[in-house]
Formats: C-alpha cells, sequence, structure tokens
C-alpha cells in the first residue's frame, strides 16, 4: 500500500462490507433473545385473569328468594366448611366438594365444548384470637404439586359466622352451621387459590 | 468499482443508502420489541386484581353497614384486612366508611376511603356512590 495505490478502493470496499455484515449480525442476535420471556409472561397474565374471573363469580351473590341473606356461593361453601348441610336445598355437599364442582366447571368450560386441564389448590387463610394467620387446605383437585406456570389467585370473603337466627332462612333450607375454625363473628378471610395447567 | 470502469457508482451509491435504511427499520423492529416487553412486565407488576377485589369488598362490608366504627360488629374487621393483607400479598391495606347517607327517594349514599400500598404500587381512592 505504499509504492502503488491500486488496491486502496478494495480496502474500503472490504471495512464498509465487513461492518454491514457485524451490524447486521448483532441486530438479529439482539432481536431473537427477547422473545421467550415475554411470551410466558403474557399466558401467565391470561391465566391469573381466568381465575380472578372464576372466584368473581362464586362470589357474586344470585338474588331469589331462597337467597334472603344476599349471599354469595363462595360465602356459603366457606361458612359451611364442615356442617352436613349446604346450600342450594336439597344438595348436602360439603363446601369444599361444591367449590370443586363449581370452580372447575367455570375454569375449564371452552367456546368449543371440549373442557380444559387447569387443576388448582384452594387455602383459606384467616385470623383469629389465637393465630395471627391462620390457615386450613380448604380445596384441591389432586394430591399432586403444582406444574410449571403456577399462577395465584385470591379473593376477600365476608364471613358472618355468628350464630344464624332461624328467621333469617325460610324453612325449607336448614339454617348453615358456623364454620368451627374461625372465630364467632363478622370477619374477612382471603381464600388463595394456586392455579396451573396440568 | 475500484477497477477504471467509473460508470456505475450512483447505482452503488444507492445500494449502500437503501441498506442503511434497512439498519434503521431494523433497529424500530429490535426497539419494538423490548417495548413490548417492558409494558408487559409493568401490567404484570401492577396488583390491579388485587385492588379491585380490595375496593370491592369494601364496598360490600360498607353495604353491609359493618364497616363503620360505631358499629361493634366492625371490631377485626379492619384488623383482619391489615393483618392478612400484609402476610400474605406484602402489601398496607386501611379503610374507613361512613355510615349511610340519605339519597334520593329511597336511594343511600355511601362513603368509601381506602388505601392500597404494595411498596411499588400506591392506590388511593375516595368513593360517592
Amino acid at each position: 500500500m505504499v509504492d502503488h495505490a491500486a488496491g486502496q478502493l478494495y480496502t474500503i470496499e472490504g471495512i464498509a462490507a465487513a461492518l454491514i455484515m457485524i451490524v447486521t449480525v448483532w441486530i438479529v442476535l439482539g432481536t431473537t433473545t427477547m422473545y421467550t420471556p415475554g411470551d410466558t409472561h403474557i399466558s401467565d397474565m391470561q391465566l391469573e385473569q381466568l381465575g380472578t374471573d372464576v372466584l368473581a363469580m362464586m362470589d357474586t351473590p344470585n338474588s331469589t328468594l331462597e337467597n334472603r341473606n344476599n349471599t354469595s356461593n363462595l360465602q356459603q361453601m366457606i361458612k359451611n366448611n364442615y356442617s352436613a348441610f349446604s346450600n342450594p336445598p336439597g344438595d348436602y355437599r360439603k363446601g369444599p366438594e361444591l367449590f370443586n364442582t363449581m370452580f372447575l366447571s367455570y375454569a375449564n368450560s371452552m367456546t368449543n365444548g371440549r373442557a380444559d386441564h387447569i387443576q388448582y389448590s384452594a387455602t383459606v387463610y384467616y385470623r383469629n384470637a389465637t393465630t395471627p394467620t391462620g390457615s386450613y387446605e380448604f380445596s384441591k383437585t389432586h394430591d399432586i404439586s403444582p406444574g410449571d406456570h403456577a399462577v395465584r389467585v385470591t379473593r376477600w370473603v365476608l364471613i358472618d359466622n355468628t350464630i344464624t337466627s332461624p328467621t333469617d332462612y325460610p324453612s325449607v333450607i336448614p339454617a348453615p352451621a358456623n364454620n368451627n375454625i374461625l372465630d364467632r363473628r363478622w370477619q374477612e378471610v382471603l381464600v388463595e387459590v394456586l392455579i396451573w395447567r396440568g | 468499482m475500484a477497477r477504471l470502469n467509473d460508470e456505475a457508482q450512483w447505482i452503488v451509491l444507492m445500494g449502500f443508502l437503501i441498506s442503511l435504511a434497512f439498519f434503521f427499520l431494523a433497529i424500530l423492529l429490535n426497539q419494538s420489541v423490548v417495548v413490548g416487553q417492558t409494558t408487559a412486565e409493568g401490567v404484570l407488576e401492577f396488583p390491579k386484581n388485587d385492588i379491585r377485589d380490595y375496593h370491592n369488598e369494601v364496598v360490600r362490608v360498607s353495604q353491609a353497614n359493618i364497616g363503620n366504627f360505631t358499629d361493634p360488629r366492625s371490631k377485626g374487621i379492619l384488623a383482619d384486612f391489615q393483618n392478612l393483607s400484609m402476610n400474605r400479598k406484602g402489601a398496607v391495606a386501611s379503610f374507613n366508611t361512613s355510615p349511610a347517607q340519605p339519597g334520593f327517594f329511597t336511594m343511600k349514599t355511601y362513603k368509601i376511603n381506602l388505601h392500597y400500598s404494595n411498596g411499588v404500587s400506591v392506590y388511593n381512592e375516595t368513593a360517592y356512590y
């Protein structure tokens, strides 16, 4: 390159081409590695929204004549945890079994008629005089560990755990018994449900 | 190009400029993915469902008329909220409600005040309904 200048334009061309290729590779590598974490966030968000909506549906009171206290299904299920009686009338299953049936039917229904494969594990957290934060396992699908990408959804539930006066309920329905674990008072409990597809 | 024939220089120059334009578009595409991810993370981190559930439950407590602190049944409701939300969600929650005020005809007006903070998101609300 000192004696004769014939190759100078070739050199500049080569440097320009090398820069173009390096910048291209840099952009391509920087782009493709971003996709994976973003995708999992979105599906987790959808599952969380689904579970929250299911709990909101179960905690919405339906106003019928039998439901004179205006309580929701979820409130009745938690209150009747260990009692032999349960609303609706004639259905004397315990609260956790009713929760199982209703939660799975809401969460797993899809628009094409087939069922989804959502599993759950529900826990009730409460506060009473002796334990600042107590909990008991409320209901779950199977005795298996949660799979990948389990999300946690919660719902506050207002429980009237005082003694129910018989006049509040029509005679055809047995009055709900009190929950033996919780204090005998009006209180808020927190229902936590871990859901995953499995 | 590096020979003595100089005829196609404009074409080569245009090719070079177009390759720079492609770089510009590729960088836009690259950054748009990052923007989407940070937005999704921000949405995921914001406790939207917690706050909506909390608001809904405070409204229910005030409608049951046990949330105002002149009622003896209200003892413990606020403590339940504070204790459980601190232990299970790491969030500070507090509220108060006012007794129902007479409104139009048979309707009643309630006032609620609520505060929620999990260290990242803080939410305060005063609502009449």
